[in-house]
Formats: C-alpha cells, structure tokens, sequence
C-alpha cells in the first residue's frame, strides 16, 4: 500500500495534542457509563437512567468525535485534497474511531444494546493510542491517490471497525456467559448486559459485515498485486501478509457458517471473534 | 380588628404494619375498597374541616389526617374512630397502632411510598396502592390542597428514590430470579418452548412466572401420567410422554424440573447428547427438586446454563443485600423531599400575613410616590420610573428578613406568636381588601 513518492504528511504537536485529547475524551466517557451501568444490575432490565446520565458521557464523546472531525479536516489541509485524508497508520486509526464512535451512538439511542456501547469506548480508546503511536513514530505511507488503492484501504478500514465491533461483542459474550454460569457467586455483577441472544446477534451482524468489506478488500488487493507484480514481488501470496489475511479471512468465514459448524457456537464463537480482531491487527503490525 | 394569621394546617397520621401488629390484627383493622369509601364520608361528616386519606393494604392499614386550625381530631380520637370503623376496641389495638405528627408523618409516607417500610424492601406495588387509596379519598373529596401536595410530592419523592438508587432492581424472589436469568439468556420466548418435569408446588409457582414471557410451547411430564395431566389441565399445558424424556430434551429451550425422585434423572451424558442433537443452541435448566434431579456436572457443559434451588436463593439474597445498601441513600433523598413538603406548608400557614404585610408597605409607598410625584411636575418620565423601582426595590429589602424569618420558622407557636406580631404591629388587614394583584409580593423578595 505504500507509495513513497506520496507527499508525506507530519503529525505535528498540536495534531498530537489533539488526538490524546480526544483519546481522553473516550477514555471518561467509558468512566461515566460505567458508573451508570453499575446501577442496572439485572440482565435484560433497562430502568430508566436519569438525563444527566445520558449526557454526559454523550457530551464527551461528542467532544472526541468532534476533535477527530477537526484533525480529519487540518490533514485534509496539510494534504492539500479535499478527499478523506488517508495518509498514514494515523489517519486510518482516527477513520476507524470514528467509524466506532457513530456505532457508539446508534448503540446507546436501543433499549436492549446499551452495555455494548459501554464496552465499544476502551476499544476507541486503545485504537486511538494505537494511532498516536504509529503516527508518531510516522511508520507507513499510504498511496490512497489510486482509485484501487483508496477503495481497498476503505474496505480494509471498514471491514476492521465491525470486527472490532464483533470483538466487543464476543468480550461482551464472555463476561455474561460467564456470570450466567457462575450463577451469582461472582463479586463483578456490577452492570446490566444484554441477553447472550441479544450480544450474539449484534456479533454475527457485525462479523457478516466485516467479512463482506475483507472479501472486497482482498479482491481489491490481489486485483493490485497481480496488475502491478513490483509491488509486492512475484510470489507475493506467500507473504506473510497474505498468508495471515487469509488465515483471518478462514477464521471469519466460519463464523459466518455457524450453522455448518454448530459446534463453534456460544462462548467458542465469542473466542474466536476476539482472536480474528486480534489476527487482523497482527496483519496490520505485520504491514509495518 | 379581625384577626388574618390563618388556620394552621397541621398533618397527623395512625396505624399500624407487619411490624407492629399480628396478622389477625391487621385482618380485622383492613378496609375494603368500599368500607375505605363508607369510613372516609363518615370521617369528613365528624370532622369536616379536615382531609384524611385510609392506606389499607395486606400489611398496613393507616389514617393520616390534614387538620387546618381546628383542635380536633387528635391522633386518640384517630385511633378510636379508626377501631370503631372496623368493629374493635380500640383498646385492643391501641398497642399496636402508632401515632405521628407533622413532619414524621412526611417522613413516613414517603418511605412507605418509596417502599423503604415494606416487608420486601424495594418492591413497587405500595406505590399503586397508595395512589389509589388517595385517588379514591380524592373522588369522594376527602382529599383538600394539603394532601395533594403531600401525596403527590410523595409519588415523585419514590421516583426519585427509585430512579437515583436502584432500589428496585433485581428480583427477590427466587422465582422471579429464575426468569431473571432467562432474560439473561434468550432474548425473546415466543420461539422457546419451555419442558416442566415433575410437578411439585414450587414448580407451579415457577410456571406462573414463566407464563408472563409468553414461551411458544409449554409441556409438562411426570412419571405419573395423572399428574402430568392435571399439571396440564391447571396451566393450560401440552401433557407428554415421560418416556420420551430424551427427545422432549432436544425440542425444549428452557427445562424446569421439580421431580420427587431421590436420583439425578437427568445426567451431563444425557444433556451432551442431547446438545449435540439440538445443535448446541443453548437450553437453561432451572432444577428446584430437593434432592436434585440434575447432575451438577451438567453445569460445565457449554452452552448450558444450570441453576438449582440454592443458586436461585443466593441471587435472590444477593439482590436483597443490594437493595439494603441503598436505604441510607434512599432516606437522604426522602429527607430532601420532607424538608420542601414542610417548608411549603409553612409557607402556606403564614402566606396570608405575608401577603398582606406586603400589600400593606406598598400601599404607604404608593402614597408617598404619588406626593412626590405631584411636588415635582419637572420630573421626566424616566426619572418617576426609576423613582418608582427604586421604592419598590426599597420595600422588598427592607421586609425580607422578617418574611424570612417568618416562613422558615419550624415550630408553629413561634409562627403563629410572630404572625401576630406583625399584624398588630402593622394593623394589617386582609389581603387584596379593594387591592389589586400587582400588589403582591414579588417572588424574588419572598
């Protein structure tokens, strides 16, 4: 994906200082719901939560979206392109939060759903850091320029947001199954999730989703490697890049025919859309 | 002069709980509907100065009364005519029957409303209760503005309480736990079907519960066929073969099992194949047989979620010390309530007073403005108005510290000796005699 003659576009102190704040932001507005949560304690039960409850984690998070929207834009500047800036590691890691953040809201407007929304904040978080991280050390240089390019590093993000959505879930699946096995003997019965029905649909839609914007972006890529061969060599579907995405690609696909493979379901299933996120963001260090 | 310092309003309140009073008693002392009705227009016709409300429920049965000014009735003659309504001596359930004033009535009713004071802290039908018992005084109207401002600050104060703390959450019951954890499980029921095994007591008040979530199936099945049938007949169930245990397993999401037998008859290899031919969905077995009819193994199995009696009772007992926790926090916030509901009602006592005391300095203002005004026809009409504002703003500063003083004094002979005061000091007369609105008092000087 890498196009050195791309002008390279620096984070500067103040686009750093501007991602950790709306990192920041994340990070309380998680402290805020989970507070919140800790007052609904029975599965299923949504009791009402008071106005200012709502908000003020929905203030903060609005002011992280709204400082990532405002480092969008100042890329978009420096990259002189009046298209989504997708320069680097770090304008792909404020897309992904991004994309996160309106799950986020979409999550907290549903009854049943509301916990998750909770659990999708840390992983804002981490992938923020993440982006400041690799921002800062200014590591990989997209060439989004090219139509196939931008559509698969599109499909790429995307595709990675409902993973990372799927993730949530299967954590999320764990932490109920758990408490429903352990029957009340668990001092962290603190917070109300939804039913393992509920966190399984939401993982399922979110996996079936993702692994349609892979496929695309696979397509995409391959269609890349075999029109230009210099770009990742002759034998580039040996690439540990390629062998690993495929491994992901497998691991998903099977979640996706849970019926195929019932055996998979539950807690095997939450396990393994963590560890396809986790795969998935191997493939991402590998590309370093 | 006549005399404008008004009729106190004073609150009182007698009855008696689960706490204080035998079940036989509180049988005898409970009104119905009707006889609520019947007590309440025999009570306005004794006393019709005054508003009274009955809360009769299977643990409590109480009388709170609003008195404005009268002397009568008195919390004894509350108790007697209490005892008489239902036919006892009131000598006899004196003992049992406790007497409030003021604002430990507030007090009370508000934790009565919020369900501090129920046998099952935290639940919510008191709430409904105490609505329709002041609904009904309200229809006959027993009810006046005292008490309407009381037990609808009442209504709110057990919101807040709920809302703020949680009260309510969690189920104590261990029925209603088991269909907690149900909820935790599926997220709908119309496509659950729901297999009842064996037929003991426990399971029948399980199987009410469970009915509320409207499962798609519903089957039972016993060992003894009668049984099962008459399960069947009394639930509205699908009576089935008991031998064909195994497959009716594989067919069922929810298993609740209540068997007298002295073995487990269901194991962790039964339910494994079983899994294996239900395509591992998962199926919650809810086993309250003493001794167990589930093999504890069977609780290892993934996707298979197994409660027995104990494990029910440990969340219900969970959920109760929960809810414990919060009566501190839940009494704070009824303080809160109890505090404004007694300083309205002072503000309601001396309102007069302070209306007229108000009306009375204007009036001298007026007066004053209206001669200086006339020896100063140069006056611009910007200058008359800041003339105006200015004496206004004048009368305001100058009674806000007796206004003050006034309204937020607790004890009633303190109000009542200082109304007095202040209206023969002033020679007040009652309020809006020939005056207008704009007479009042402006809520900021209050």
């Amino acid at each position: 994906m890498s196009n050195p003659a791309e002008p390279y576009t620096h984070l500067s102190i103040l686009q750093f200082a501007t991602a950790l704040a709306a990192a920041v932001s994340f990070l309380a507005a998680f402290w805020f719901e989970f507070r919140a949560l800790g007052r609904q304690r029975s599965a299923g039960q949504s009791p009402p939560v008071n106005a200012s409850e709502r908000l003020s984690p929905a203030l903060v998070v609005g002011n992280g979206v709204f400082l990532i929207t405002l480092l969008l834009i100042s890329r978009m500047v420096d990259a002189r392109r009046m298209t989504l800036p997708l320069s680097d590691y770090f304008d792909a890691f404020l897309l992904l939060a991004l994309v996160l953040s309106m799950l986020w809201g979409y999550l907290q407007w549903t009854r049943h759903l509301r916990a998750l929304a909770t659990f999708l904040l840390p992983m804002i978080f981490a992938l923020m850091v993440v982006g400041i991280v690799l921002g800062l050390a200014g590591v990989r240089h997209f060439g989004a320029h090219n139509p196939w390019v931008a559509a698969h590093i599109a499909s790429v993000l995307l595709g990675t947001a409902s993973f990372a959505a799927g993730c949530v879930g299967g954590i999320a699946y764990l932490l109920a199954d758990r408490r429903l096995k352990k029957r009340g003997r668990i001092g962290w019965d603190l917070f109300a999730l939804p039913s393992l029905a509920s966190i399984e649909k939401f993982t399922r839609h979110a996996i079936v989703l993702g692994f349609a914007l892979l496929t695309l972006a696979a397509i995409t890529g391959i269609f890349r490697a075999v029109r230009d061969p210099q770009l990742m060599g002759q034998h580039w579907y040996v690439s540990p890049k390629v062998l690993l995405t495929a491994v992901v690609w497998l691991v998903y696909g099977s979640l996706i025919n849970i019926r195929l493979v019932p055996v998979l379901r539950g807690a095997r299933c939450a396990w393994l859309s963590i560890i396809g996120f986790m795969l998935l963001m191997t493939v991402f260090v590998v590309m370093l | 002069m006549q005399n404008i310092i008004p009729s106190e309003s004073s609150v009182m309140m007698v009855g008696l709980n689960h706490r204080t009073a035998p079940v036989h008693l509180r049988e005898t002392l409970a009104f119905s509907d009707q006889a609520a009705d019947a007590a309440l227009l025999t009570f306005k016709q004794r006393f019709p100065s005054s508003e009274a409300v009955i809360v009769s429920t299977c643990n409590r049965v109480e009388l709170y009364v609003a008195r404005h000014g009268a002397l009568q009735p008195t919390t004894q003659e509350m108790v007697e005519f209490l005892a008489e309504s239902r036919g006892v001596a009131s000598a006899e359930a004196s003992g049992s029957i406790y007497r409030m004033e003021q604002q430990a009535v507030v007090e009370h009713l508000f934790a009565v409303v919020s369900s501090l004071d129920s046998l099952v802290l935290g639940e919510t039908q008191i709430l409904s209760q105490v609505k329709q018992a002041y609904q009904r005084a309200a229809a006959i109207d027993a009810v006046g503005p005292v008490f309407h401002s009381l037990f609808q600050r009442s209504f709110a104060a057990a919101k807040d309480v709920h809302e703020r703390t949680g009260l309510g959450d969690g189920h104590v019951s261990v029925a209603s736990v088991g269909v907690d954890l149900l909820r935790g499980v599926f997220d709908r029921f119309d496509d659950k079907t729901v297999l009842l095994i064996g037929a003991g007591k426990m399971a029948g008040l399980m199987l009410r519960h469970m009915v509320s979530l409207q499962p798609g199936r519903m089957i039972v099945t016993n060992r003894t066929a009668e049984k099962s049938a008459e399960m069947a007949g009394r639930f509205r169930l699908e009576s089935v073969d008991f031998s064909r245990l195994c497959e009716w397993l594989t067919a069922s999401d929810i298993v609740l099992t209540s068997t007298g037998s002295p073995e487990p008859i269901i194991t962790a290899d039964t339910i494994k194949q079983q899994m294996k031919a239900r395509q591992y969905r998962p199926l919650v077995i809810v086993d309250i047989a003493v001794p167990r009819d589930v093999d504890s193994e069977v609780a290892r199995l993934g996707n298979v979620y197994l409660y027995n009696i104990d494990d029910l009772e440990r969340v219900a007992q969970n959920n109760r010390q929960q809810r414990g926790a919060k009566v501190d926090l839940s009494r704070g916030i009824i303080a809160r309530h109890t505090a404004d509901f007694m300083h309205w009602l002072a503000a309601r006592n001396t309102g007069p007073v302070v209306k007229a005391l108000y009306q009375h300095c204007r009036q001298i203002s007026d007066q004053e403005l209206e001669v200086l005004m006339a020896g100063n026809p140069d006056l611009t009409e910007s200058q008359k108005q800041a003339i105006r504002k200015m004496a206004h703003r004048l009368v305001g500063k100058i009674l806000h510290v007796p206004v003050t003083e006034l309204t937020t004094q607790a004890a009633h002979h303190r109000r009542i000796h200082l109304a007095g005061a202040i209206q023969e000091l002033f020679h007040l007369l009652p309020p809006d005699s020939g005056k207008s609105d704009s007479d009042q008092p402006p809520e900021k000087s209050l």
